[in-house]
């Protein structure tokens, strides 16, 4: 048993899904999974310029044929975006963590937000795809780490481990090895073993195309079938129902764990798979309430794709600015009350 | 002859007493907190425990009894 915090559980999670190559550059609130790994002797491990440099050299090892892995925050992970669609492209397995603060810009920088949940989906540009896990707690954070390497092989993608300033420094006492795992091993060739192509051109079979609508086409099909059917065998969630209600809260991250103070009046689903997004479980748990409401550190970003997927109206309530209060939150919970059910 | 006396009806297994040891003497094993060589008796474990459950000997009393 150890008393941890959750940063030091995804550097722990990435050192037992075998992870042997590390570059990244510091941010608050991700730097300390950088100063837990840098000790690790078991890897590579390189500070990198910035956080362009940080993706790219990770986008190198995996190529070279490691699990390999970056972690940052909010502006950095604008800086990794051209990396990530890079990735999806050139389909390399890889695990990006991005611990949220406040932003845009520089923000504040000591701030949990959950601003970056769009950026994860929408982020890069082009269609792609992503695989997202958030985790709520440090035992999760060490367990989603762990399944985001293995979601990161069966896709042959950057999946990314999204948290925020909360969870990661949030210490809890937990005993990492009740933690069961299976893990994944290398499907993707590396570089000499093969053909493969790595300019992220449109390709088939490594011979790169630039001119053909249909292979695009194909290769869109392809894509989307790939990462869907990989994401179906990682559908984490919590759903905590509470029969004397017809009133459901979704919330992810640090919120879960506040809205779980509420659950005596309320049930609770909480997506771990953040993306793909859960559709049928959430339209399912939709349908047996009639009055949704999203709580997150945002200002309706998840709301807006909850909305699509449930079918009903959705109501927000957006903690803003860093500071969660539970009475701040209860107040506008009963303020919803007034609302008209769907 | 240790420097610190522990509670074990008290102690609710939280480890922070364990993460806040400077000299990183004492450790949770076979379910205990035991206490090994280097203790300089700053006391950190007695501040920082929320449930009284640790605490350093002073002379012959032993606080907490």
């Amino acid at each position: 048993m150890k008393l941890i915090q959750g940063n030091e559980a995804i550097s722990e999670g990435a050192l037992a899904a075998g992870m042997k190559f590390y570059s990244g550059y510091p941010i608050t609130p991700a730097s300390e999974i950088m100063h837990y790994l840098a000790k690790a002797k078991q890897i590579q491990f390189i500070n990198s310029e910035d956080e362009i440099a940080a993706i790219n050299m990770a986008i190198g090892a995996s190529l070279a044929g490691v699990k390999a892995m970056t972690a940052t925050s909010g502006p950095g992970m604008s800086l990794m975006q051209e990396g990530i669609g890079y990735a999806h492209m050139a389909e390399v397995p890889l695990v990006v963590v991005n611990v949220q603060r406040v932003g845009p810009g520089t923000g504040m920088p000591t701030m949990p937000a959950q601003g970056d949940v769009m950026q994860v989906k929408y982020g890069s540009h082009g269609d792609y795809f992503p695989i997202c896990f958030y985790p709520s707690t440090v035992s999760e954070c060490y367990k989603y780490t762990i399944e985001a390497f293995n979601a990161a092989e069966e896709s042959l993608s950057p999946v990314i481990l999204l948290c925020d300033g909360y969870v990661g420094h949030l210490y809890e006492t937990v005993k990492l090895s009740e933690t069961k795992f299976e893990l994944k091993t290398r499907a993707k060739k590396k570089l000499g073993e093969g053909l493969g192509h790595t300019t992220s051109l449109l390709n088939k079979n490594g011979v790169p195309n630039t001119k053909d609508p249909s292979l695009y086409e194909e290769y869109l099909e392809r894509a989307k079938k790939k990462m869907h059917d990989a994401a179906e065998k990682y559908k984490f969630y919590e759903y905590t129902k509470n029969e004397n209600t017809r009133d459901l809260i979704i919330a992810y991250g640090i919120c879960a764990r506040v809205a779980s103070a509420f659950t005596d009046k309320y049930s609770l689903f909480k997506p771990v798979r953040m993306f793909p997004i859960l559709s049928e479980e959430i339209e399912k748990a939709a349908k047996e309430h009639d009055r949704i409401i999203v709580i997150e550190m945002n200002a309706g970003q998840y709301s807006r794709m909850i909305q699509s997927v449930a079918k009903k109206t959705v109501h927000t309530i957006s903690v803003l600015g860093g500071t969660i209060k539970p009475s701040k939150v209860k107040q506008a919970l009963d303020a919803l009350k007034q609302q008209p059910r769907s | 002859m240790t420097n610190t006396e522990w509670i074990d009806k008290e102690c609710k297994r939280c480890m922070i007493c364990v993460l806040m040891c400077p000299k990183k003497c004492l450790n949770y094993e076979d379910d205990k907190i035991i206490e090994t060589e280097g203790c300089i008796k700053c006391k950190l474990c007695e501040e920082y425990c929320p449930h009284f459950a640790i605490f350093v000997k002073t002379g012959n009393k032993v606080a907490g009894k």
